[in-house]
């Protein structure tokens, strides 16, 4: 089983997964981190916080678009209250 | 009789037909019924039969080159009355024409015979999405210069999920399984 600590561009996935409670598809992940998320790697850390449970991936039964559905992400509650945890760690840090 | 299975994957032909040709082109009205016939989850299991939108792909370029050929889609919509009859008329069509296959065909096709579901589920497939996604964007805009560059960089972006699935995952538990 993988470490339940996240990276600091995982925090940021988990933030911009938090700020949008509808979830938000990869490509817009891409676009709302600035430069911070890149395509090559996305799914790769979407999948390793899947892994972990902090986000949970749905596929949408009309997609309204032709080909592959594409999967929406949104952050679960683990991922809420890890996110909360390591920022109250990063506050505390900065507080010493 | 009519196959209704065979009108389902009509229905997804004539959708990725239109989102290629024109994006906004069917009325509401034909839009709501079609979205209706397309919300039925009888359709949606039909959702993923790649050869017949791989077809109506491929119709539909050769429309795009002859000015002169009939509406077929536009007209195929009228799915209530002589459906079986219709359906397998369209279908008629479509398989008279080549197999074009849509981008990332072969691609998913490798993925799924190597990788675990779940590996080929997290890592490959939404980037295989994402590529048709925005190669449909690219077609109906008629810049078909973007279309290849994103279907080849598609098939490029899919090496770190590759990586993380068959190097990474593996090693990971290996460790595992060492105590590691």
């Amino acid at each position: 089983m993988g470490s339940q600590f996240a990276t600091d561009t995982q925090l940021h996935v988990l933030r911009l997964l938090r700020d949008a409670p509808g979830g938000q598809y990869g490509l817009q992940l891409i676009e709302a981190s600035g430069g911070k998320l890149k395509r090559g790697t996305i799914y790769v850390m979407l999948g390793r916080l899947e892994e972990k449970g902090f986000v949970k991936s749905s596929v949408l039964g009309n997609i309204g678009h032709a080909g592959l559905p594409r999967p929406i992400y949104k952050i679960t509650a683990l991922g809420e209250r890890a996110l909360l945890a390591a920022e109250v760690m990063n506050l505390g840090a900065e507080g010493i | 009789m009519p196959r209704d299975d065979e009108l389902v994957r009509a229905l997804q032909a004539i959708d990725w037909a239109a989102s290629l040709t024109e994006p906004q082109g069917l009325d509401p009205e034909e839009l709501e019924r079609f979205n209706r016939w397309r919300e039925d989850p009888k359709n949606a299991l039909a959702l993923s039969d790649w050869r017949l939108i791989a077809q109506a792909e491929a119709q539909v370029n050769e429309r795009l080159n002859d000015e002169d050929a009939p509406g077929w889609y536009g007209v195929d919509l009228e799915l209530d009355e002589e459906k079986g009859s219709r359906a397998d008329g369209l279908l008629d069509r479509i398989e008279s024409q080549g197999i074009a296959l849509p981008p990332g065909y072969h691609l998913a096709v490798i993925a799924r015979f190597i990788l675990t579901p779940k590996a080929y589920r997290q890592y490959v497939e939404p980037v295989i999405a994402d590529m048709q996604y925005e190669y449909i964007k690219a077609i109906a805009k008629e810049n078909y210069w973007l279309a290849s560059w994103i279907t080849v960089r598609g098939h490029l972006l899919v090496i770190p999920g590759w990586v993380e699935a068959l190097l990474v995952g593996t090693l990971k538990r290996w460790l595992g399984r060492c105590g590691l």
